[in-house]
C-alpha cells in the first residue's frame, strides 16, 4: 500500500503542540475505526484472480469452518462459518445472523386434471384428484463464486 | 477495534518517528481495509452515495484494467452486473473463484405415481398438469447493486 500518510496531508498537524501527535494518533484510530468494514464483516473474495495476492492480511480469514485461533481477535476460539465448502449464497434478516436454510433442489407437486373428450365432456376413466410428486430440479440462479472472508480484528 | 501496531500514547515525536508511524499506520489500514480481490455490494442509486467511486475500486462490469498501480492491470474483470453478457449475478461462496453457474432449471421429470380405479371400471388415470421445463429461473428475494472489487 502507497504511503498515504504524511505530514503535509494532516490537518491535525501543528508543531506548537506537543500533543498534536497524540491528538493526531487518536483521530487517525476513529477515522480507521469510523471508515473500514467492522468487525465481523463478510465479503466476497476472488482469491484465484489474476493480480490478487495470495494471502490474506492478518486481519481476514477464510469463511472455511476452520475454529478461529487468534488471541488478537474477539472471535477467538469460535467457529468461522463454512459459507465457501457449503457453496452458500447470504442473504439479509433483521433477526439473528447465522441461519441456514434453502435447497439447490426440491421436490414439489402438481395437481391433476381430467383430460377432455372431443365432444367436450369429461373421459370416464380418467379422474382429478391425485398429486404427482415431481423429481428435483437444480434451481440455483445465476451467480459467480467467490471465496467468502469475514473480518476477525 | 483493536489496532496494536499504532502507538496511541504520544511519546515519540515526528522527526525520528515518522517513518514508523507511518509504516505502522499502513500496516493498520492493510489489516482493517478489504484486502485486494475483495467483491463487496455498492448501493450507487441510493441518494447521497457519492457518484464516483474511490481510486482503488472498479465496477464489475467485464472491461479490461487499466491502471499501472494495481496488480490486476491488463486484466479482464468479472462482468456481474449485466453490463455485457445479459446477467446479473449473486455470489455464491466456493473454495474456489471465479466460475460462474446457475441460472436454470434442470430437467426434471413430472412423473405419474397414482394409479386408482374405482368399483366395476377400469383404472383410473392421472395426468398431470405441467410441462417439464429446462428454460426458466427461480429467483430468489433480492435487491439491485453494484458489484465493486477493490483492484489496489
Amino acid at each position: 500500500m502507497a504511503n498515504r500518510f504524511n505530514k503535509t496531508n494532516s490537518t491535525e498537524w501543528d508543531d506548537t503542540k506537543g500533543t498534536a501527535q497524540a491528538v493526531l494518533h487518536g483521530d487517525l484510530n476513529d477515522t480507521i475505526g469510523d471508515t473500514t468494514p467492522p468487525i465481523g464483516t463478510v465479503i466476497g473474495w476472488l482469491a484465484d484472480f489474476t493480480g490478487t495476492p495470495a494471502s490474506l492480511p492478518d486481519g481476514w480469514v477464510l469463511c472455511d469452518g476452520s475454529v478461529l485461533s487468534d488471541a488478537n481477535s474477539p472471535l477467538n476460539g469460535q467457529t468461522i462459518p463454512d459459507i465457501n465448502g457449503d457453496e452458500q449464497f447470504i442473504r439479509g434478516v433483521s433477526g439473528a445472523t447465522g441461519g441456514t436454510g434453502g435447497s439447490e433442489t426440491h421436490t414439489h407437486t402438481h395437481g391433476t386434471s381430467s383430460p377432455k373428450g372431443n365432444g367436450g365432456g369429461s373421459l370416464d376413466r380418467f379422474s382429478t384428484g391425485g398429486t404427482k410428486t415431481t423429481t428435483s430440479g437444480n434451481h440455483v440462479p445465476e451467480h459467480y463464486d467467490v471465496v467468502y472472508i469475514m473480518r476477525v480484528k | 477495534m483493536t489496532l496494536g501496531k499504532w502507538d496511541n500514547n504520544g511519546d515519540c515525536n515526528f522527526t525520528d518517528d515518522t517513518k514508523n508511524d507511518s509504516d505502522d499506520l499502513n500496516n493498520t489500514i492493510g489489516e482493517a481495509t478489504p484486502p485486494i480481490g475483495s467483491i463487496v455490494a455498492w448501493h450507487a442509486s441510493l441518494t447521497g452515495v457519492p457518484a464516483s467511486l474511490p481510486d482503488g475500486y472498479v465496477e464489475c462490469n467485464g472491461q479490461v484494467l487499466s491502471d499501472a498501480d494495481s496488480p490486476m492491470n491488463g486484466e479482464t474483470m468479472p462482468d456481474l452486473n449485466n453490463a455485457t453478457d445479459a446477467t446479473s449475478r449473486f455470489l455464491k461462496g466456493n473454495s474456489t473463484s471465479g466460475s460462474p453457474g446457475g441460472g436454470t432449471i434442470t430437467d426434471h421429470d413430472h412423473s405419474i405415481t397414482n394409479w386408482s380405479s374405482t368399483a366395476g371400471d377400469s383404472p383410473t388415470h392421472y395426468i398431470p398438469q405441467g410441462n417439464n421445463t429446462s428454460d426458466e429461473q427461480e429467483l430468489p428475494p433480492y435487491i439491485d447493486m453494484r458489484w465493486i472489487i477493490r483492484v489496489k
